[in-house]
């Protein structure tokens, strides 16, 4: 008996080692689990342990098998937020050594289009682009995303079930936003990141665009990772939760992270801080409170490429059915 | 022969079991359907893409976990109230790395310390933070957070000074009941991504905290507390969910 992972809803890929055994980056992760006799199968069992090297057989699988739940827990969460699901027949990379992942949707945009993107972006980086172009060529780089490139990739190098999972809602959470605001949003996206070498700050070029993409796939990630693992999770102080309302921007000024669960929550504001920077923590200015993840998800289509379109096109939106004031969101905001 | 299968967890955090419901295919017999042509030729453009990669390698097997010693005293069972508790942590800056037992000069990273207290002997427990004094000298970057949801902790940064990071503050019990308290560390929000000179890129950090160094500090309490998160969770793996955390229990008696 063979458990291979792989659905309508997406296909798994990850390598054990390096180089080693390099046709598992092409192939769908597979565990030939063992003979079974006898004429009928049901609630066939087998364990996927937590690994204790990194790069083994076990990590693989567990990786896999860890983040191929949460695929399916997302598809669940979706439908009952309200959300746009995540479009079938994912193709999703599992590294073995990361803790970062992307969302390049390469089977849902032409490869030459995705490769534009790419090297669109790295014209802002001139090093790397000629680095790039040294070593491998246009060509070679075209055709590892026809052939390999994923449609999304997630770093498995945790050792906690719920940091995994984190991780993989946030990367997944790009998938459905992906299907809300299609290819040509996307592209951008790409170009935007590759140029800015990750979530960059708030100079980048097309900012704007990377803080309403990476700060909703955060707020998801983090939010689901709660709602799965309310009490037994791994953060020893607190929760997925609390831990999102200690999160002000990623950078200063840059991916407010923590906004969108401010458009929610009532109760008392504790301070937060920037992931990056050297700002010490403060309170922002939240008096807004119910908004739904519904609300919120409907107001990011392809439009809107800045925060501050999100604000202008919520209020006009969903305003009336809160019982917040324009003044109150916009002291939100601007708090980011 | 196919059938769809789902995958639950068997634990929530350490172990996946998968069952036939469905999702996904198991095949019934090893089946060997691989395609040869394209992993060939897959991997012979990872040679060509990767062949003038610079061959320096940096392994390390798991996160960084770097141990934090702590000491609550007096070390009792049992105090009173009005007694004092006292928590310390000093140690200098150069930090023994639990998994690799190397040790790596720290200077002035972020490390964010925290205490939560949980008053366990109801079902559920409750926030315990409440039914105690606490006394913070003002040199120390530690104060009470609440959070949306009415939780509380102490929270803070360790005072980095002449090459030793320093925390220390006082508890003074008001009420009698079963407690246990969480003397813990992380790195977020940002000390995420710091880092150290001979950090390997890619790998997470996390902290432990050892307080008193790695007695017991009365873990069998918690199988006293009604709450099956204390008193059986969090014993299934004491040394993740409880001695990590800087875990402490004790009555407070009259």
């Amino acid at each position: 008996m063979s458990v291979k992972v792989e659905s309508e809803r997406g296909r798994f890929r990850g390598a054990v080692q390096n180089f080693a055994n390099v046709w598992e980056w092409a192939i769908t992760i597979k565990d030939n689990a063992g003979a079974i006799a006898g004429s009928v199968f049901n609630n066939i069992a087998i364990n996927y342990h937590i690994w204790t090297a990194q790069g083994s057989q076990a990590h693989r699988f567990w990786g896999a098998a860890t983040a191929n739940n949460a695929l399916h827990e997302f598809h669940d969460f979706a439908v009952a937020d309200g959300i746009a699901s995540p479009p079938l027949h994912l193709s999703i990379w599992l590294s073995r050594t990361r803790i970062i992942g992307f969302a390049l949707m390469k089977n849902f945009l032409s490869a030459s289009a995705a490769t534009d993107a790419i090297l669109n972006g790295l014209l802002g980086s001139a090093f790397l682009a000629s680095l790039l172009d040294l070593i491998t060529g246009g060509f070679v780089q075209s055709t590892w995303l026809n052939i390999a490139a994923p449609d999304v990739m997630i770093g498995t190098g945790f050792q906690q079930s719920d940091q995994l999972k984190q991780l993989a809602y946030h990367e997944i959470a790009h998938t459905s936003h992906f299907v809300q605001v299609g290819s040509l949003y996307w592209l951008d996206v790409i170009e935007a990141e590759v140029g800015a070498n990750g979530w960059g700050n708030e100079n980048s070029d097309d900012a704007g665009r990377i803080a309403v993409c990476e700060s909703w796939a955060e707020h998801i990630g983090m939010t689901y990772a709660h709602r799965r693992y309310p009490v037994f999770n791994s953060i020893l102080l607190g929760t997925w939760e609390t831990r999102l309302e200690e999160t002000t921007n990623d950078s200063p000024n840059h991916v407010p992270i923590g906004l969108h669960h401010d458009l929610i929550d009532s109760g008392s504001e504790p301070e937060s801080e920037d992931i990056r920077g050297d700002a010490p923590p403060s309170t922002v200015n939240d008096q807004v409170s119910g908004f739904t993840i519904n609300q919120m998800f409907s107001a990011l289509t392809s439009e809107i490429t800045t925060p501050d379109e999100y604000r202008i096109r919520l209020i006009n939106l969903h305003l009336g059915s809160t019982s917040n004031t324009t003044q109150q969101v916009n002291d939100l905001f601007n708090s980011y | 022969m196919t059938y769809s299968i789902a995958i639950d967890d068997f634990h929530p955090l350490d172990s996946i079991k998968w069952r036939l419901l469905s999702y996904d295919t198991v095949s019934i017999k090893n089946t060997y359907s691989m395609k040869y042509g394209m992993p060939i030729l897959f991997g012979a453009l990872c040679i060509i893409l990767f062949s003038a990669c610079p061959g320096g390698k940096c392994e390390h097997d798991g996160f960084y976990e770097f141990n934090l010693p702590a000491t609550l005293s007096p070390a009792l069972n049992t105090f009173r109230i009005r007694d004092t508790i006292s928590i310390s942590s000093v140690f200098p800056d150069d930090v023994r790395e639990v998994n690799s037992g190397n040790t790596y000069h720290l200077e002035d990273f972020k490390f964010y310390p925290g205490t939560s207290i949980m008053k366990i002997d109801s079902n559920p427990a409750v926030d315990g933070l409440q039914f105690f004094e606490t006394l913070i000298p003002e040199t120390q970057d530690y104060y009470l957070q609440t959070y949306s949801n009415g939780d509380q902790f102490l929270i803070g940064e360790y005072q980095y000074k002449n090459n030793l990071y320093t925390l220390s503050f006082s508890l003074i019990p008001k009420t009698p009941g079963l407690y246990y308290i969480i003397q813990a560390t992380t790195l977020y929000p940002s000390g995420k991504w710091q880092t150290f000179p001979e950090k390997c890129p890619h790998i997470a950090m996390e902290a432990r905290v050892t307080l008193n160094e790695g007695n017991d500090n009365n873990i069998h309490y918690l199988s006293l507390s009604p709450d099956t998160y204390y008193n059986d969770w969090i014993l299934q793996k004491p040394d993740v969910r409880f001695h990590k955390g800087g875990g402490y229990c004790f009555i407070v008696a009259e």
